[in-house]
Protein backbone atom coordinates (compact mmCIF):
# COMPACT_ATOMS: atom_id res chain seq x y z
CA UNK A 1 0.00 0.00 0.00
CA UNK A 2 2.76 2.39 1.03
CA UNK A 3 4.81 1.55 -2.08
CA UNK A 4 1.76 1.96 -4.32
CA UNK A 5 1.03 5.34 -2.78
CA UNK A 6 4.62 6.50 -3.23
CA UNK A 7 4.56 5.34 -6.85
CA UNK A 8 1.30 7.21 -7.40
CA UNK A 9 2.79 10.40 -5.92
CA UNK A 10 5.89 10.05 -8.12
CA UNK A 11 3.75 9.46 -11.22
CA UNK A 12 1.55 12.43 -10.36
CA UNK A 13 4.49 14.77 -9.79
CA UNK A 14 6.00 13.66 -13.12
CA UNK A 15 2.74 14.19 -15.02
CA UNK A 16 2.15 17.61 -13.45
CA UNK A 17 5.74 18.65 -14.11
CA UNK A 18 5.39 17.55 -17.74
CA UNK A 19 2.19 19.63 -17.96
CA UNK A 20 3.99 22.61 -16.46
CA UNK A 21 6.81 22.22 -18.95
CA UNK A 22 4.29 21.97 -21.83
CA UNK A 23 2.64 25.13 -20.55
CA UNK A 24 5.77 27.28 -20.34
CA UNK A 25 7.66 25.92 -23.36
CA UNK A 26 5.03 26.17 -26.12
CA UNK A 27 3.86 29.77 -25.74
CA UNK A 28 5.22 33.28 -25.29
CA UNK A 29 5.94 34.61 -21.81
CA UNK A 30 2.98 36.99 -21.96
CA UNK A 31 0.64 34.12 -22.84
CA UNK A 32 1.94 31.95 -20.00
CA UNK A 33 1.53 34.90 -17.62
CA UNK A 34 -2.07 35.27 -18.75
CA UNK A 35 -2.75 31.57 -18.11
CA UNK A 36 -1.41 31.98 -14.56
CA UNK A 37 -3.53 35.13 -14.06
CA UNK A 38 -6.63 33.32 -15.30
CA UNK A 39 -5.92 30.36 -13.01
CA UNK A 40 -5.58 32.69 -10.01
CA UNK A 41 -8.73 34.57 -11.04
CA UNK A 42 -10.65 31.29 -11.23
CA UNK A 43 -9.66 30.32 -7.70
CA UNK A 44 -10.44 33.79 -6.31
CA UNK A 45 -13.78 33.84 -8.14
CA UNK A 46 -14.67 30.52 -6.50
CA UNK A 47 -13.12 30.81 -3.06
CA UNK A 48 -13.97 34.46 -2.42
CA UNK A 49 -17.10 34.81 -4.59
CA UNK A 50 -19.12 31.73 -5.36
CA UNK A 51 -18.30 29.76 -2.19
CA UNK A 52 -19.17 32.58 0.29
CA UNK A 53 -22.34 33.24 -1.73
CA UNK A 54 -23.37 29.57 -1.45
CA UNK A 55 -22.44 29.68 2.22
CA UNK A 56 -24.56 32.77 2.87
CA UNK A 57 -27.56 31.38 0.97
CA UNK A 58 -27.28 28.07 2.82
CA UNK A 59 -27.00 29.84 6.18
CA UNK A 60 -30.02 32.05 5.46
CA UNK A 61 -32.06 29.17 4.05
CA UNK A 62 -31.39 27.01 7.10
CA UNK A 63 -32.44 29.71 9.52
CA UNK A 64 -35.24 31.54 7.73
CA UNK A 65 -37.06 28.82 5.82
CA UNK A 66 -39.17 25.97 7.23
CA UNK A 67 -37.30 22.67 6.86
CA UNK A 68 -39.48 21.38 4.02
CA UNK A 69 -39.05 24.55 1.94
CA UNK A 70 -35.33 24.76 2.76
CA UNK A 71 -34.85 21.26 1.37
CA UNK A 72 -36.48 22.22 -1.92
CA UNK A 73 -34.56 25.51 -2.02
CA UNK A 74 -31.23 23.75 -1.52
CA UNK A 75 -31.84 21.32 -4.39
CA UNK A 76 -33.16 24.11 -6.60
CA UNK A 77 -30.07 26.18 -5.87
CA UNK A 78 -27.83 23.27 -6.85
CA UNK A 79 -29.63 22.79 -10.17
CA UNK A 80 -30.10 26.45 -11.05
CA UNK A 81 -26.53 27.28 -10.05
CA UNK A 82 -25.13 24.50 -12.23
CA UNK A 83 -27.25 25.39 -15.24
CA UNK A 84 -26.44 29.08 -14.86
CA UNK A 85 -22.69 28.48 -14.81
CA UNK A 86 -22.92 26.15 -17.81
CA UNK A 87 -25.02 28.82 -19.59
CA UNK A 88 -22.63 31.74 -19.04
CA UNK A 89 -20.68 31.19 -22.31
CA UNK A 90 -23.84 30.96 -24.44
CA UNK A 91 -25.67 33.78 -22.63
CA UNK A 92 -22.63 35.98 -23.16
CA UNK A 93 -23.07 35.45 -26.89
CA UNK A 94 -19.66 36.96 -27.69
CA UNK A 95 -19.28 34.67 -30.69
CA UNK A 96 -22.81 35.00 -32.09
CA UNK A 97 -23.12 36.78 -35.39
CA UNK A 98 -21.18 35.77 -38.47
CA UNK A 99 -21.75 32.02 -38.05
CA UNK A 100 -25.45 31.10 -38.35
CA UNK A 101 -24.81 27.57 -36.98
CA UNK A 102 -23.17 28.77 -33.74
CA UNK A 103 -25.18 29.98 -30.71
CA UNK A 104 -28.30 29.48 -32.80
CA UNK A 105 -30.85 29.11 -30.01
CA UNK A 106 -32.81 31.54 -27.84
CA UNK A 107 -30.67 31.13 -24.74
CA UNK A 108 -32.53 33.55 -22.45
CA UNK A 109 -35.70 31.50 -22.91
CA UNK A 110 -33.64 28.30 -22.73
CA UNK A 111 -32.20 29.32 -19.38
CA UNK A 112 -35.63 30.24 -18.01
CA UNK A 113 -36.92 26.83 -19.11
CA UNK A 114 -33.92 24.83 -17.88
CA UNK A 115 -33.85 26.59 -14.52
CA UNK A 116 -37.62 27.08 -14.20
CA UNK A 117 -38.84 23.55 -14.91
CA UNK A 118 -36.90 21.90 -12.05
CA UNK A 119 -37.76 24.74 -9.67
CA UNK A 120 -41.45 24.46 -10.49
CA UNK A 121 -41.23 20.67 -10.28
CA UNK A 122 -39.59 20.79 -6.86
CA UNK A 123 -42.02 23.44 -5.64
CA UNK A 124 -44.95 21.36 -6.90
CA UNK A 125 -43.61 18.25 -5.21
CA UNK A 126 -43.12 20.14 -1.93
CA UNK A 127 -46.65 21.55 -2.09
CA UNK A 128 -48.17 18.12 -2.70
CA UNK A 129 -46.22 16.57 0.18
CA UNK A 130 -47.18 19.50 2.42
CA UNK A 131 -50.88 19.11 1.60
CA UNK A 132 -50.84 15.33 2.03
CA UNK A 133 -48.99 15.48 5.34
CA UNK A 134 -51.38 18.16 6.62
CA UNK A 135 -54.27 15.92 5.60
CA UNK A 136 -52.62 12.97 7.38
CA UNK A 137 -52.16 15.00 10.52
CA UNK A 138 -55.81 16.03 10.46
CA UNK A 139 -56.85 12.37 10.32
CA UNK A 140 -54.90 11.43 13.44
CA UNK A 141 -56.88 12.53 16.53
CA UNK A 142 -54.06 14.08 18.57
CA UNK A 143 -52.39 15.70 15.53
CA UNK A 144 -49.07 13.96 16.16
CA UNK A 145 -48.85 11.57 13.24
CA UNK A 146 -45.68 9.77 12.33
CA UNK A 147 -44.99 12.40 9.62
CA UNK A 148 -41.33 12.89 8.95
CA UNK A 149 -39.89 16.34 9.47
CA UNK B 1 -2.98 34.34 16.26
CA UNK B 2 -4.81 36.43 18.83
CA UNK B 3 -5.62 39.04 16.19
CA UNK B 4 -6.80 36.34 13.80
CA UNK B 5 -9.14 34.88 16.38
CA UNK B 6 -10.71 38.27 17.12
CA UNK B 7 -11.54 38.91 13.44
CA UNK B 8 -14.82 37.50 12.11
CA UNK B 9 -12.73 35.17 9.95
CA UNK B 10 -14.03 31.59 9.75
CA UNK B 11 -12.00 28.68 11.07
CA UNK B 12 -12.32 25.04 10.11
CA UNK B 13 -14.42 24.50 13.22
CA UNK B 14 -16.89 27.23 12.25
CA UNK B 15 -18.45 24.96 9.64
CA UNK B 16 -21.08 22.84 11.30
CA UNK B 17 -23.06 21.14 8.50
CA UNK B 18 -22.70 17.37 8.57
CA UNK B 19 -22.96 17.36 4.77
CA UNK B 20 -19.37 18.58 4.68
CA UNK B 21 -17.98 15.12 5.33
CA UNK B 22 -15.22 12.99 3.86
CA UNK B 23 -17.89 10.34 3.18
CA UNK B 24 -19.62 12.78 0.81
CA UNK B 25 -16.41 14.24 -0.62
CA UNK B 26 -15.06 10.81 -1.57
CA UNK B 27 -18.28 9.81 -3.34
CA UNK B 28 -18.47 13.02 -5.39
CA UNK B 29 -14.70 12.86 -5.88
CA UNK B 30 -14.93 9.34 -7.27
CA UNK B 31 -17.25 10.47 -10.07
CA UNK B 32 -15.28 13.66 -10.61
CA UNK B 33 -12.16 11.53 -10.97
CA UNK B 34 -13.93 9.28 -13.47
CA UNK B 35 -15.03 12.34 -15.50
CA UNK B 36 -11.50 13.79 -15.43
CA UNK B 37 -10.07 10.40 -16.44
CA UNK B 38 -12.47 10.07 -19.39
CA UNK B 39 -11.80 13.66 -20.48
CA UNK B 40 -8.04 13.12 -20.18
CA UNK B 41 -7.92 9.92 -22.24
CA UNK B 42 -10.31 11.19 -24.92
CA UNK B 43 -8.42 14.49 -24.97
CA UNK B 44 -5.15 12.66 -25.60
CA UNK B 45 -6.84 10.72 -28.42
CA UNK B 46 -8.05 13.98 -29.97
CA UNK B 47 -4.64 15.59 -29.58
CA UNK B 48 -2.96 12.61 -31.21
CA UNK B 49 -5.47 12.58 -34.08
CA UNK B 50 -4.47 16.17 -34.87
CA UNK B 51 -0.72 15.52 -35.02
CA UNK B 52 0.83 15.97 -38.47
CA UNK B 53 3.18 13.04 -37.98
CA UNK B 54 1.85 10.05 -36.09
CA UNK B 55 4.28 7.25 -35.21
CA UNK B 56 1.33 4.83 -35.15
CA UNK B 57 -1.27 5.90 -37.74
CA UNK B 58 -4.62 7.03 -36.28
CA UNK B 59 -7.17 4.40 -37.41
CA UNK B 60 -9.78 5.12 -40.10
CA UNK B 61 -12.13 2.52 -38.54
CA UNK B 62 -14.70 2.83 -37.17
CA UNK B 63 -15.84 5.97 -39.00
CA UNK B 64 -17.72 7.05 -35.85
CA UNK B 65 -14.74 6.55 -33.51
CA UNK B 66 -13.76 10.19 -33.17
CA UNK B 67 -17.34 11.40 -32.85
CA UNK B 68 -17.79 9.08 -29.85
CA UNK B 69 -14.48 9.88 -28.13
CA UNK B 70 -14.80 13.63 -28.62
CA UNK B 71 -18.50 13.59 -27.72
CA UNK B 72 -17.54 11.79 -24.49
CA UNK B 73 -14.79 14.35 -23.88
CA UNK B 74 -17.23 17.25 -23.86
CA UNK B 75 -19.89 15.27 -21.95
CA UNK B 76 -17.40 14.32 -19.22
CA UNK B 77 -16.11 17.90 -18.99
CA UNK B 78 -19.63 19.34 -18.73
CA UNK B 79 -20.70 16.77 -16.11
CA UNK B 80 -17.58 17.64 -14.11
CA UNK B 81 -18.78 21.24 -13.55
CA UNK B 82 -21.40 20.50 -10.85
CA UNK B 83 -19.26 17.64 -9.48
CA UNK B 84 -16.34 20.01 -8.97
CA UNK B 85 -18.55 22.70 -7.43
CA UNK B 86 -20.13 20.29 -4.95
CA UNK B 87 -16.74 18.71 -4.14
CA UNK B 88 -15.29 22.15 -3.38
CA UNK B 89 -18.36 23.07 -1.31
CA UNK B 90 -17.96 19.93 0.79
CA UNK B 91 -14.25 20.46 1.51
CA UNK B 92 -14.40 24.27 1.78
CA UNK B 93 -13.71 24.26 5.59
CA UNK B 94 -10.28 22.76 4.87
CA UNK B 95 -9.31 26.10 3.35
CA UNK B 96 -9.45 27.55 6.87
CA UNK B 97 -7.64 24.72 8.67
CA UNK B 98 -4.97 26.03 11.05
CA UNK B 99 -1.42 25.18 9.98
CA UNK B 100 0.38 22.63 12.21
CA UNK B 101 2.99 23.97 14.66
CA UNK B 102 5.71 21.35 14.21
CA UNK B 103 8.13 22.07 11.35
CA UNK B 104 8.08 18.59 9.82
CA UNK B 105 4.27 18.52 9.83
CA UNK B 106 4.19 22.05 8.49
CA UNK B 107 6.33 21.15 5.49
CA UNK B 108 4.25 18.07 4.72
CA UNK B 109 0.95 19.91 5.09
CA UNK B 110 2.33 22.80 3.03
CA UNK B 111 3.28 20.44 0.20
CA UNK B 112 -0.09 18.72 0.30
CA UNK B 113 -2.04 21.96 0.36
CA UNK B 114 0.17 23.30 -2.43
CA UNK B 115 -0.71 20.29 -4.58
CA UNK B 116 -4.40 20.86 -3.84
CA UNK B 117 -4.08 24.54 -4.78
CA UNK B 118 -2.58 23.49 -8.12
CA UNK B 119 -5.31 20.87 -8.59
CA UNK B 120 -8.13 23.31 -7.85
CA UNK B 121 -6.71 26.18 -9.90
CA UNK B 122 -5.94 23.99 -12.92
CA UNK B 123 -9.31 22.19 -12.72
CA UNK B 124 -11.36 25.39 -12.59
CA UNK B 125 -9.40 26.90 -15.48
CA UNK B 126 -9.47 23.70 -17.54
CA UNK B 127 -13.26 23.35 -17.26
CA UNK B 128 -13.80 27.09 -17.67
CA UNK B 129 -11.85 27.51 -20.90
CA UNK B 130 -13.27 24.22 -22.19
CA UNK B 131 -16.84 25.52 -21.76
CA UNK B 132 -15.91 28.87 -23.31
CA UNK B 133 -14.13 27.27 -26.24
CA UNK B 134 -17.20 25.25 -27.19
CA UNK B 135 -19.10 28.54 -27.51
CA UNK B 136 -16.08 30.00 -29.39
CA UNK B 137 -15.77 32.73 -26.73
CA UNK B 138 -12.08 33.53 -26.99
CA UNK B 139 -11.53 36.15 -24.31
CA UNK B 140 -7.80 35.37 -24.03
CA UNK B 141 -4.55 35.68 -25.98
CA UNK B 142 -3.09 32.27 -25.13
CA UNK B 143 -3.49 29.24 -27.39
CA UNK B 144 -6.53 27.27 -26.29
CA UNK B 145 -5.29 23.95 -27.63
CA UNK B 146 -1.81 24.18 -26.08
CA UNK B 147 -3.10 25.48 -22.76
CA UNK B 148 -5.92 22.90 -22.53
CA UNK B 149 -3.43 20.13 -23.34
CA UNK B 150 -0.80 21.30 -20.83
CA UNK B 151 -3.35 21.89 -18.04
CA UNK B 152 -4.74 18.39 -18.57
CA UNK B 153 -1.41 16.90 -17.46
CA UNK B 154 -1.23 19.31 -14.52
CA UNK B 155 -4.77 18.35 -13.42
CA UNK B 156 -4.24 14.60 -13.79
CA UNK B 157 -0.82 14.76 -12.11
CA UNK B 158 -2.09 16.79 -9.14
CA UNK B 159 -5.14 14.48 -8.95
CA UNK B 160 -2.91 11.38 -8.71
CA UNK B 161 -0.95 13.02 -5.87
CA UNK B 162 -4.22 13.95 -4.12
CA UNK B 163 -5.58 10.39 -4.45
CA UNK B 164 -2.31 8.91 -3.18
CA UNK B 165 -2.28 11.19 -0.13
CA UNK B 166 -5.95 10.51 0.69
CA UNK B 167 -6.03 6.82 -0.25
CA UNK B 168 -6.41 5.38 3.30
CA UNK B 169 -9.22 7.87 4.05
CA UNK B 170 -10.89 7.22 0.67
CA UNK B 171 -10.84 3.47 1.29
CA UNK B 172 -12.19 3.92 4.79
CA UNK B 173 -15.13 6.15 3.87
CA UNK B 174 -16.04 4.42 0.61
CA UNK B 175 -16.03 1.11 2.46
CA UNK B 176 -18.52 2.42 5.00
CA UNK B 177 -21.99 3.95 4.83
CA UNK B 178 -22.38 7.51 3.57
CA UNK B 179 -24.02 8.45 6.90
CA UNK B 180 -21.03 7.13 8.86
CA UNK B 181 -19.55 9.96 10.94
CA UNK B 182 -16.27 8.22 11.90
CA UNK B 183 -14.13 10.35 9.58
CA UNK B 184 -16.00 13.63 10.11
CA UNK B 185 -14.58 16.80 11.59
CA UNK B 186 -15.72 17.18 15.22
CA UNK B 187 -17.79 20.26 14.39
CA UNK B 188 -19.66 18.67 11.44
CA UNK B 189 -22.72 17.60 13.41
CA UNK B 190 -25.58 19.90 12.40
CA UNK B 191 -28.13 18.21 10.14
CA UNK B 192 -28.95 20.44 7.16
CA UNK B 193 -32.11 20.82 5.12
CA UNK B 194 -31.12 17.86 2.97
CA UNK B 195 -29.38 14.68 4.01
CA UNK B 196 -26.16 13.29 2.55
CA UNK B 197 -28.03 10.97 0.22
CA UNK B 198 -30.20 13.87 -0.90
CA UNK B 199 -27.14 15.98 -1.67
CA UNK B 200 -25.55 13.14 -3.66
CA UNK B 201 -28.76 12.50 -5.64
CA UNK B 202 -29.10 16.22 -6.33
CA UNK B 203 -25.50 16.31 -7.54
CA UNK B 204 -26.00 13.41 -9.96
CA UNK B 205 -29.17 15.06 -11.27
CA UNK B 206 -27.31 18.37 -11.73
CA UNK B 207 -24.54 16.59 -13.65
CA UNK B 208 -27.02 14.91 -16.00
CA UNK B 209 -28.97 18.16 -16.39
CA UNK B 210 -25.81 20.07 -17.28
CA UNK B 211 -24.91 17.50 -19.93
CA UNK B 212 -28.39 17.22 -21.47
CA UNK B 213 -29.26 20.93 -21.38
CA UNK B 214 -25.86 22.44 -21.91
CA UNK B 215 -23.42 20.33 -23.87
CA UNK B 216 -22.60 20.81 -27.55
CA UNK B 217 -22.72 17.02 -27.89
CA UNK B 218 -26.40 16.68 -26.98
CA UNK B 219 -27.22 19.74 -29.10
CA UNK B 220 -26.71 17.72 -32.29
CA UNK B 221 -28.10 14.34 -31.17
CA UNK B 222 -31.54 13.90 -32.78
CA UNK B 223 -34.19 13.77 -30.03
CA UNK B 224 -31.95 15.08 -27.25
CA UNK B 225 -31.32 18.28 -29.24
CA UNK B 226 -34.80 19.52 -28.23
CA UNK B 227 -33.83 19.32 -24.56
CA UNK B 228 -30.41 20.87 -25.13
CA UNK B 229 -31.73 24.40 -24.67
CA UNK B 230 -28.34 25.76 -23.56
CA UNK B 231 -26.20 23.95 -26.15
CA UNK B 232 -24.15 26.28 -28.36
CA UNK B 233 -25.11 24.09 -31.30
CA UNK B 234 -28.25 22.82 -32.99
CA UNK B 235 -29.07 21.35 -36.39
CA UNK B 236 -31.62 24.01 -37.30
CA UNK B 237 -29.42 25.38 -40.09
CA UNK B 238 -28.34 21.87 -41.17
CA UNK B 239 -24.91 20.44 -40.42
CA UNK B 240 -23.06 23.00 -38.27
CA UNK B 241 -19.85 24.67 -39.40
CA UNK B 242 -16.99 25.96 -37.31
CA UNK B 243 -15.83 28.74 -39.60
CA UNK B 244 -17.90 30.24 -42.38
CA UNK B 245 -16.51 31.11 -45.84
CA UNK B 246 -16.79 34.80 -44.95
CA UNK B 247 -14.90 34.29 -41.65
CA UNK B 248 -12.20 32.35 -43.51
CA UNK B 249 -11.97 35.10 -46.15
CA UNK B 250 -12.44 32.72 -49.08
CA UNK B 251 -15.72 33.90 -50.65
CA UNK B 252 -14.02 35.55 -53.64
CA UNK B 253 -11.47 32.82 -54.35
CA UNK B 254 -13.93 29.96 -53.78
CA UNK B 255 -16.49 31.38 -56.23
CA UNK B 256 -13.95 32.59 -58.81
CA UNK B 257 -14.19 31.17 -62.36
CA UNK B 258 -10.42 30.67 -62.25
CA UNK B 259 -10.69 28.14 -59.36
CA UNK B 260 -8.65 24.99 -59.95
CA UNK B 261 -7.91 22.09 -57.64
CA UNK B 262 -4.27 21.15 -58.10
CA UNK B 263 -2.99 17.63 -57.50
CA UNK B 264 0.76 17.24 -57.49
CA UNK B 265 3.04 14.20 -57.33
CA UNK B 266 6.72 14.83 -57.99
CA UNK B 267 6.92 16.55 -61.37
CA UNK B 268 3.38 15.54 -62.34
CA UNK B 269 0.69 18.09 -61.63
CA UNK B 270 -2.89 18.40 -62.80
CA UNK B 271 -5.24 21.34 -62.33
CA UNK B 272 -8.93 20.51 -62.35
CA UNK B 273 -12.02 22.73 -62.41
CA UNK B 274 -15.08 21.72 -60.38
CA UNK B 275 -16.66 20.55 -63.68
CA UNK B 276 -13.59 18.37 -64.34
CA UNK B 277 -13.94 16.87 -60.87
CA UNK B 278 -17.66 16.21 -61.42
CA UNK B 279 -16.81 14.40 -64.68
CA UNK B 280 -14.57 11.87 -62.85
CA UNK B 281 -16.03 8.64 -61.35
CA UNK B 282 -18.07 9.58 -58.25
CA UNK B 283 -18.81 7.78 -55.00
CA UNK B 284 -21.23 8.47 -52.14
CA UNK B 285 -20.64 7.69 -48.46
CA UNK B 286 -22.50 8.51 -45.27
CA UNK B 287 -19.84 9.89 -42.94
CA UNK B 288 -20.01 11.94 -39.75
CA UNK B 289 -18.42 15.31 -39.39
CA UNK B 290 -17.28 15.33 -35.78
CA UNK B 291 -15.92 18.51 -34.27
CA UNK B 292 -13.33 18.86 -31.55
CA UNK B 293 -16.02 20.93 -29.77
CA UNK B 294 -18.06 17.76 -29.23
CA UNK B 295 -20.89 18.14 -31.75
CA UNK B 296 -21.23 15.78 -34.69
CA UNK B 297 -23.61 15.14 -37.56
CA UNK B 298 -23.94 12.57 -40.31
CA UNK B 299 -23.89 13.76 -43.91
CA UNK B 300 -24.31 11.98 -47.23
CA UNK B 301 -21.23 13.10 -49.09
CA UNK B 302 -20.65 12.57 -52.84
CA UNK B 303 -17.51 13.28 -54.79
CA UNK B 304 -14.36 11.79 -56.23
CA UNK B 305 -12.64 9.11 -54.13
CA UNK B 306 -9.30 10.62 -53.19
CA UNK B 307 -7.56 7.42 -54.28
CA UNK B 308 -8.98 7.89 -57.81
CA UNK B 309 -7.35 11.34 -57.97
CA UNK B 310 -4.05 9.97 -56.69
CA UNK B 311 -4.13 7.22 -59.34
CA UNK B 312 -4.79 10.01 -61.86
CA UNK B 313 -1.30 11.42 -61.16
CA UNK B 314 0.30 7.99 -60.73
CA UNK B 315 0.93 8.31 -56.98
CA UNK B 316 1.70 5.03 -55.18
CA UNK B 317 -0.21 3.93 -52.05
CA UNK B 318 1.18 4.53 -48.60
CA UNK B 319 2.07 8.20 -49.04
CA UNK B 320 1.05 11.07 -46.75
CA UNK B 321 -0.57 14.06 -48.44
CA UNK B 322 -0.21 17.77 -47.81
CA UNK B 323 -3.61 19.42 -48.17
CA UNK B 324 -3.79 23.17 -48.71
CA UNK B 325 -6.94 25.25 -48.38
CA UNK B 326 -7.87 28.54 -50.01
CA UNK B 327 -8.01 29.96 -46.48
CA UNK B 328 -4.79 31.50 -45.27
CA UNK B 329 -3.08 31.99 -41.93
CA UNK B 330 -5.08 29.54 -39.84
CA UNK B 331 -4.11 26.22 -38.29
CA UNK B 332 -6.24 24.50 -40.95
CA UNK B 333 -4.72 26.22 -44.03
CA UNK B 334 -2.14 23.50 -44.59
CA UNK B 335 -2.45 20.07 -42.97
CA UNK B 336 -1.04 16.59 -43.48
CA UNK B 337 -3.41 13.73 -44.31
CA UNK B 338 -1.80 10.46 -43.16
CA UNK B 339 -1.44 7.70 -45.78
CA UNK B 340 -4.05 5.38 -44.27
CA UNK B 341 -6.68 8.12 -44.64
CA UNK B 342 -5.48 9.00 -48.16
CA UNK B 343 -5.80 5.35 -49.25
CA UNK B 344 -9.12 4.59 -47.52
CA UNK B 345 -11.78 4.03 -50.18
CA UNK B 346 -14.30 6.13 -48.21
CA UNK B 347 -12.13 9.25 -48.24
CA UNK B 348 -13.61 11.70 -50.73
CA UNK B 349 -12.88 14.99 -52.35
CA UNK B 350 -16.52 15.87 -51.67
CA UNK B 351 -18.50 17.99 -54.14
CA UNK B 352 -22.07 17.36 -52.91
CA UNK B 353 -23.66 17.17 -49.47
CA UNK B 354 -27.03 15.39 -49.13
CA UNK B 355 -27.45 15.49 -52.93
CA UNK B 356 -26.96 19.26 -53.23
CA UNK B 357 -23.84 21.09 -54.38
CA UNK B 358 -21.70 21.92 -51.34
CA UNK B 359 -22.66 25.21 -49.72
CA UNK B 360 -19.88 27.79 -49.54
CA UNK B 361 -19.74 27.39 -45.76
CA UNK B 362 -19.33 23.61 -46.16
CA UNK B 363 -16.30 24.02 -48.42
CA UNK B 364 -17.50 24.71 -51.99
CA UNK B 365 -16.04 24.06 -54.56
CA UNK B 366 -14.44 20.94 -53.01
CA UNK B 367 -13.63 19.67 -49.53
CA UNK B 368 -12.06 16.68 -47.88
CA UNK B 369 -14.21 14.19 -45.99
CA UNK B 370 -12.53 11.17 -44.41
CA UNK B 371 -13.77 8.60 -41.87
CA UNK B 372 -12.82 8.94 -38.16
CA UNK B 373 -11.05 12.28 -38.53
CA UNK B 374 -11.38 15.46 -36.41
CA UNK B 375 -13.66 17.98 -38.13
CA UNK B 376 -11.07 20.77 -38.16
CA UNK B 377 -8.87 18.55 -40.35
CA UNK B 378 -11.63 17.82 -42.88
CA UNK B 379 -10.17 20.62 -45.01
CA UNK B 380 -12.67 22.90 -46.75
CA UNK B 381 -12.11 24.96 -49.95
CA UNK B 382 -9.27 22.70 -51.12
CA UNK B 383 -6.69 24.43 -53.31
CA UNK B 384 -3.91 21.87 -53.57
CA UNK B 385 -3.20 18.23 -52.75
CA UNK B 386 0.47 17.28 -52.77
CA UNK B 387 1.80 13.74 -52.45
CA UNK B 388 4.67 13.71 -49.95
CA UNK B 389 7.84 11.66 -50.46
Amino acid sequence: MRAARSALVALGVLAAAYGGWLLVSRQHGAQVRQVVEWAAAGVILHDAGLAPLALALGWLGDRLLPRRIARVAALAMLLVGTLTIVAIPVLDGAAAGPNPTLLDRDYATGWLLAAGVPVLGLAGGATISLISSTARRRRTPDGSGPGRR
Amino acid sequence: MSLLSRLPFPREGSFSSRLRSAAVAARVGLWLGICFGVAFVTGLISHYAQLDHQPVPFPTHPAWGYRVTQGLHVVAGTAAVPLLLVKLWVVYPKLFAAPPRRLGELVRTGLERGSIAVLVAASILELGIGLMNVAQWYAWDFSFRRTHDALAFVVIGALLVHIAVKLPLIRQVLGGDVEDAAADRPSAVRPGAIGRRGLLRGTWVAAVAAVVAGSATTGTIPGLDRLAVLSPRSRRAGIPVNRTAAQAGVVATATSASYRCEIGYGDTSVRLTRADLLALPQATHVLPIACVEGWSANGTWSGVPLRTLLDHVGAPRGRDLRISSLQQHTAESVTVLPADFADDERTLLALLLDGEPLALDHGYPARLIAPDRPGSLQTKWIARIEVLG
